[in-house]
């Protein structure tokens, strides 16, 4: 009876299995294998070439720039979420007026729509002649700004982190807002009447408290910025050179140009292996956070 | 007298950031919206154009006959199959995770580890595997991989439903002769149809707003908003500004409006729990 009732159990995960067998473990074991293969697409070539595929991918500049570059604004762009999401988190939590909620939900729009569109709008309003943001900066500046943003290597990576900031910020926002207003309110009190500055209580009574939020919603954050293939797609494709390919955007782009799949399946396997590590992090502080 | 003035004084300072947090946040669609109603001379004016002077409809119906059309009921038809199946699926399996502990807590936190793995990652392949089935352009590719990455937040979302539900109601109609099956469809989904609805909402709208496998896997005919909006430029024909915002519009107002209903919830399913 405790049998049937426990195969009737599993067999509710099964159609859930069934899609992470065909769609993420096969996938993934076939990776392995056609890694170690010179696999041709338009010929009938299928030869075994050991770790050829990787030895040739670490010496490939492409590609390991690409690594150094997700990692360069992955860092930035985390940095400056962290930063700007937090404070305007403090700021948000400490005042109260009419219309808080509508402001939330303003500020949490972004999160919600398509990175595509994101990446299309960042296209138009950064273009030199066309757009707006050097007329703004100029006007803010006092000083005519006229900054190249899709044919300048260091101000594309600024131009994308731009886009994911504007986009994501507020999912570190949302985080550090819905924790700072469940902390108990007893430590804080406490602080006041010590006489503490509100500077002092966010760094030293309310921050600690939030340490395990922020830690999670970062690498959550985190792992999503490295995925970053939409906004490059639809803004720099890449550009100038491949001044701008993060390591999904070079995947991408050895589907449609480079014929041997083995080639794409060792940067693939490199990919999950940088995945799991996040995987691994996330889970570690997910554990202690639900123990 | 100045502690007074120092609280203005912060006031100012604090509405000033909060003003400026908006614009920031809100710009971006002022300025789809506007691009989206003006005419060429004005999308391709040098310096830009604020405010169109009359709405210019062209570039919506330039959009549509352009493929917009095609690619709104891709990405309708192919966002209802795949919101649909991922919430049936991702129930049970919940359910199952819910009352059996099913898999101890290493199932729950593998089906989660799909929310963090890189389409990139795996794009090579299922390119392979789809070729080899003919599942390129097609609804049904592109629906199973929509399921996929949907249940790691239908599975746990329906979990924590579950949880919350007392089980002496499905107990007594196991007892009265109801099998598992009956007891989960008759007495515990009702109960949850709200979690189901946030399960199938979420769902659509990361079908809705998905590119990487949209744009890989589909050519001439299973296109989704998406891919469409990023085929509007090539650097043969250069940009078209306007139509192209017209589609961009068509891809955020049915997210707006859903974002709207379930917010909480979105940013529950987004942050995967992490933000209790």
């Amino acid at each position: 009876m405790v049998s049937r009732v426990r195969i009737a159990a599993w067999l509710l995960a099964v159609p859930t299995l069934v899609f992470f067998l065909v769609l993420v473990v096969y996938p993934m074991a076939s990776l392995y294998v056609v890694s170690l293969f010179k696999w041709e697409i338009l010929l009938p070539i299928r030869r075994f070439i050991g770790i050829d595929n990787y030895v040739a991918l670490f010496g490939d500049a492409r590609f390991l720039y690409s690594l150094r570059f997700t990692t360069t604004l992955v860092a930035v762009a985390m940095l400056l979420e962290l930063l700007v999401g937090l404070i305007l988190a403090q700021i948000l939590n400490s005042v109260s007026f009419r219309g808080k909620g509508l402001v939330v939900a303003a500020i949490f729009l972004p999160m919600t729509i398509s990175p595509t569109v994101v990446g299309y709008t960042w296209r138009m309003i950064f273009n030199p002649m066309y757009g707006f943001v050097n007329s703004m900066l100029s006007a803010f500046f006092l000083y005519p700004i006229d900054i190249e943003w899709f044919s300048d290597p260091f101000w594309s990576l600024l131009m994308i982190v731009s886009a994911d900031f504007w986009q994501w910020m507020p999912f570190i926002f949302i985080a550090a807002y819905a924790g700072l207003s469940s902390l108990p309110s007893e430590p804080y009190e406490a602080a006041v009447i010590d006489g503490a500055s509100s500077l002092q209580i966010f760094a030293r009574v309310q921050l600690p408290q939030l340490k395990g939020v922020i830690i999670a919603t970062v690498l959550l954050r985190a792992m999503d910025a490295f995925k970053v293939f939409d906004y490059i797609l639809l803004t720099t494709a890449g550009g100038p050179g491949y001044a701008t390919e993060s390591l999904s955007y070079f995947i991408y782009r050895t589907v449609f140009k480079i014929t041997n799949l083995g080639y794409s399946s060792a940067a693939s396997v490199i990919y999950l292996w940088v995945a799991t590590l996040f995987i691994i992090l996330f889970y570690r502080v997910m554990r202690e956070r639900m123990a | 007298m100045r502690s007074r003035i120092t609280r203005i004084v912060k006031s100012i300072i604090v509405a000033v950031l909060l003003g400026a947090a908006l614009a920031f946040a809100m710009l971006p669609f002022f300025w789809m919206i506007s691009t989206s109603f003006k005419p060429p001379v004005e999308w391709s004016a040098s310096p830009a154009v604020w405010i169109p002077r009359e709405l210019y409809w062209q570039n919506y119906m330039e959009m549509w006959t352009a493929g917009g059309n095609t690619a709104l009921l891709n990405t309708v038809v192919i966002g209802f199959a795949s919101s649909l199946t991922a919430t049936l699926v991702g129930s049970l399996c919940g359910y199952g995770i819910s009352r059996f502990r099913t898999g101890g807590s290493s199932l729950l936190f593998l089906i989660l580890s799909i929310r963090l793995l890189p389409a990139a990652a795996i794009i090579v392949p299922i390119v392979m595997l789809y070729s080899y089935y003919n599942l390129i352009d097609t609804w049904l590719g592109l629906t199973l991989l929509y399921v996929l990455s949907s249940l790691p937040f239908t599975v746990y979302l329906m979990k924590t439903y579950f949880d919350g539900i007392p089980r002496d109601l499905e107990e007594a109609a196991q007892v009265d002769g109801c099998s598992l099956i009956q007891a989960l469809v008759r007495v515990a989904l009702p109960v949850t149809i709200a979690g189901l609805i946030v399960c199938f909402l979420f769902a659509i709208v990361l079908s809705w707003n998905e590119l990487f496998f949209a744009v890989t896997l589909t050519r001439s005919q299973a296109y989704t908003i998406p891919v469409k909006l990023a085929g509007w430029y090539n650097s043969n024909t250069g940009n078209f500004w306007g139509p192209q915002a017209a589609q961009a519009i068509v891809s955020i107002a049915p997210i707006v409006l859903v974002a709207s209903l379930a917010q909480r919830w979105i940013v529950k399913g987004l942050t995967l729990g992490a933000v209790k």
